[in-house]
């Protein structure tokens, strides 16, 4: 009974006023910029952080958790309505997502988006709540050798991403990988494929490349015919999701929740890396297969209840131990040092009241978002009914200033041109971007991990296999291989391929 | 008719000639503030300090904690705008191209002047010419931290830590946030003064390194004592001692490795403030005593602390002198390592 004392403190702490009024900005705050493309939880936290100065350190927390798991609800929004992700986690969310916009279904997406996410934030608080302790030992048992083999797992499951040609789908997979490893070798400091601009010596910035592929290519491909948005507009039916549909979101939801929560604990893109997964999973395991790439509300339901839970078990290493599991929770620890608070082992014993009131908050912030977003589904929507050419120079606009602020840089602007410019192309040529995104984020990860694990075998390569983990991990692997490259299943995939024709 | 046509609809006449005129008024009055700067009135308008890091890092710390204090001394905003990349280079070359009027600054991390230069090249070594020392602000030395429940949890000093190296059958590793970092060059120079092998394991940040040394991958840890402090306190990871030639005042438990191995010892990793060259002395004069000043405070002294970081006042001469020494002897490190020019960024 421990559990609902602490969480009693929690509540009571959550329910101040003021820590009620912050909730509620920074979840407000986080729909706004997940909803825009481009500007990230990431820079709005770090501008925002100055101004935290003067509040107590809960509220402050609270404010700035609010953002960031608020971001992951806004994220669906664009990714859904123009096939523009608002945040990175929400890139795969665009591939079903967008098609049952397309077919009139956009309400029931969003309502879809909303309603699991909400699902997963609850279980993942539960979750923080009662074993935020042991969880962390996962995080400490995964040394270079699992997240090699956890990215393996990734790779040859982003095969299964594709829903064209499996050729195809490896070539752009492969020109991820070799995009991602531009920047400077960290184990010997060596530039590659910089050019020698300064600029590059960090490699090419996710943000702006995932925008750009996506988002600017898929507008530049409206812009071909004039005529393309009129049968979206036309079909728009129905603003909330059947009975039928509720019962599909179901089960993707659960598994979307488990999968994120996990993989949310892992340093290095939790919310992200489980939103993928999460989908393919789906993919695999749903009666309505087929439907995916199509509009399967399965599809959306999964991934964005991966990427809340993912979103919010990322505060597990981070208020149990200190570490943190990504970018955003690296500011975090910031806020927490500037607040006077030492983030590490300590806090829970030291600070019970900021540590349950913030995981009480978070329970409270995802009510609020469902509250906020659900009346908000008509009004986004209805965005669809901006004239093109209005809508497309602003989205523009917001996707430059979103990439700009990441780090007060131009040199991402013009990455995000090329970007834009190189993905319309791919897409002329029936390439898919999911594969290429996921190589881009896996290779360098892959290559990190792998060349540690080496070092410090000494150079012995059957660490891979000889620790449990890793080598479980490289099963399914092997498992998930045999999946894809069974003819009968790559058969089926060339036709639903022709089929899309 | 003609008298409500628009400006300039009557080709040649009215519209260049007031174009030419407001562009000359336009210039003259961009040009004003600069042609009548002075110490006296400076800062009048906000003034932009570039942290060539994250945020959240030291040396973002630092300054946003000193920005804050500034903006409230000269009632004129400090605003902290971070510029990362390239070790700090991209930031650090933005400010070395501003203009010299004290409104662009920098968030001077010592590798600018001190490591950079060495591994980056020519062009990185044009860039640390063309910024000048304004004040120092805070920094710490390198502490070392190893596992406690492994091979080495018989370990308690580094005397210790040098010996089970010697003896060791399988190689002993150790993790620094990066190659050619301070951490690096220190745990090189142990290596070869002590007459031990010490393999190298770079991570992208001390945090992820931190939690291979939790989690018994890696032997020892060379970092920031801020980031290991709290597993320290914790029981999980073990600190040894400080690179520091004496004890570090906010650790004082921890001795120096010099007391193990006469001679060995890396400078402080100090944070501070840097102006493009040919910023009025008067201005750079002017922003040292306001940062002296701020350093006395006990809100910024504390908030320094909590960071594990030294506040360090004293006079631009006195902070010349210091980024000097610590180039002179990381220079000596880079070459004794043979570290040599790898990255080459223009």
């Amino acid at each position: 009974m421990e559990l609902l004392s602490n969480l009693g403190l929690g509540f009571s702490v959550a329910f101040q006023p003021m820590n009620l009024a912050y909730c509620f900005l920074g979840t407000l705050l986080g729909t706004l910029i997940g909803v825009l493309p481009g500007i990230g939880p990431l820079a709005t936290i770090a501008m925002l952080l100055p101004l935290t100065f003067g509040l107590t350190p809960t509220a402050s927390l609270i404010m700035l958790a609010g953002i960031f798991y608020g971001s992951q609800y806004g994220g669906s929004t664009t990714a859904i309505l123009i096939n523009l992700p608002g945040e990175s986690s929400s890139a795969v969310t665009t591939i079903d997502g967008y098609q049952m916009a397309r077919h009139g279904r956009a309400g029931p997406a969003l309502a879809a988006a909303g309603l699991s996410s909400f699902f997963a934030g609850t279980v993942a608080t539960l979750l923080i709540a009662i074993v935020a302790t042991p969880l962390t030992e996962i995080a400490i048992s995964f040394g270079p050798a699992e997240y090699f083999s956890l990215m393996v797992v990734g790779l040859v499951s982003s095969i299964a991403l594709a829903s064209g040609s499996i050729l195809k789908a490896i070539c752009m997979i492969c020109a991820g990988l070799l995009l991602g490893l531009t920047g400077t070798d960290i184990y010997t400091a060596t530039p590659r494929f910089t050019f020698g601009s300064t600029e590059l010596s960090d490699g090419l910035d996710f943000v702006a490349i995932a925008v750009g592929v996506f988002g600017v290519a898929e507008i530049m491909r409206n812009l071909e015919g004039a005529n393309a948005r009129e049968p979206i507009i036309a079909k728009v039916a129905g603003l909330f999701p059947s009975r039928d549909d509720l019962r599909r979101m179901i089960g993707p939801s659960i598994r979307g929740t488990v999968i994120g929560s996990l993989l949310g604990i892992l340093p290095g893109g939790g919310a992200l890396l489980s939103s993928f997964v999460a989908y393919n999973v789906e993919k695999k395991v749903s009666k309505n297969s087929a439907e995916f790439g199509h509009g399967a509300i399965e599809g959306v339901s999964a991934p964005e209840a991966a990427n809340n839970a993912g979103a919010q078990t990322s505060f597990i290493p981070m208020l149990s131990l200190g570490i943190p599991s990504n970018a955003v929770m690296a500011l975090m620890v910031g806020a927490m040092i500037i607040q006077g608070i030492t983030p590490g082992p300590n806090v829970i014993n030291n600070n019970p009241d900021l540590f349950w009131g913030l995981i009480a908050s978070m329970w409270l912030g995802n009510a609020m978002l469902i509250i906020l977003n659900l009346p908000l589904i008509g009004i986004w929507v209805s965005l669809l009914r901006v004239p093109y050419t209005v809508l497309f120079p602003a989205i523009m606009a917001f996707c430059c200033i979103g990439v700009y602020s990441v780090n007060n840089s131009a040199f991402a602007v013009y990455e995000i041109t090329a970007a834009g410019l190189a993905g319309y192309i791919l897409a002329k040529l029936d390439c898919e971007m999911p594969p290429f995104i996921l190589g881009f984020i896996l290779g360098p990860m892959l290559e990190e991990h792998l060349r540690r694990a080496m070092i410090i075998s000494s150079g012995d390569p059957t660490v891979f296999v000889t620790r449990p983990i890793s080598a479980v991990l490289l099963v399914i692997a092997v498992i998930a291989l045999v999946i894809v490259s069974l003819p009968a299943i790559a058969r089926k995939r060339e036709v639903v391929f022709v089929e899309e024709d | 008719m003609e008298s409500i046509a628009p400006f300039g609809a009557r080709k040649g006449r009215s519209l260049p000639s007031l174009v030419r005129f407001s562009f000359v008024a336009l210039s003259l009055a961009a040009a004003a503030p600069a042609s009548a700067q002075s110490a006296d009135d400076y800062p009048n308008r906000p003034v932009t300090i570039v942290v060539p890091y994250s945020p959240g890092g030291a040396t973002d710390i630092v300054v946003r904690a000193a920005a804050r204090e500034l903006t409230a001394m000269y009632n004129q905003t400090f605003i902290v705008v971070n510029k990362a990349g390239a070790a700090g280079q991209i930031g650090a070359e933005f400010v070395s191209k501003s203009p010299p009027d004290g409104y662009t600054l920098l968030g001077y991390p010592e590798n600018i002047y001190s490591i950079n230069p060495f591994v980056f090249g020519e062009a990185a070594n044009a860039v640390s010419q063309r910024l000048v020392p304004v004040t120092n602000l805070g920094g710490s030395p390198t502490a070392i931290a190893i596992n406690t429940t492994g091979k080495m949890k018989d370990v308690k000093t580094f005397a210790d830590l040098i010996a089970f190296t010697k003896s060791a059958t399988v190689p002993v590793t150790y993790a620094t946030s990066g190659v050619t970092t301070p951490y690096h060059l220190l745990a090189q120079e142990i290596a070869r003064t002590a007459q031990i092998k010490l393999v190298h394991v770079p991570y992208k940040g001390t945090s992820d390194a931190l939690t291979d040394l939790v989690g018994g991958r890696v032997d020892i840890l060379f970092g920031a004592p801020a980031v290991m402090k709290p597993m320290s306190d914790a029981g999980k990871v073990r600190m040894l001692a400080v690179s520091s030639a004496e004890r570090f005042p906010l650790l004082p438990e921890l001795p120096s490795i010099s007391d193990t191995l006469p001679n060995v010892q890396l400078k402080n990793i100090d944070n501070g403030i840097a102006a493009p060259l040919g910023t009025p002395p008067a201005i750079i004069e002017k922003l040292n005593k306001a940062a002296n000043e701020i350093l006395a405070r006990p809100e910024i002294k504390s908030t320094f602390e909590r960071n594990l970081l030294l506040p360090m006042p004293g006079s631009v001469a006195e902070y010349t002198k210091r980024v000097t020494e610590t180039r002179t002897e990381r220079e000596r490190l880079i070459k004794a390592a043979n570290i040599g020019q790898m990255a080459l960024p223009q």
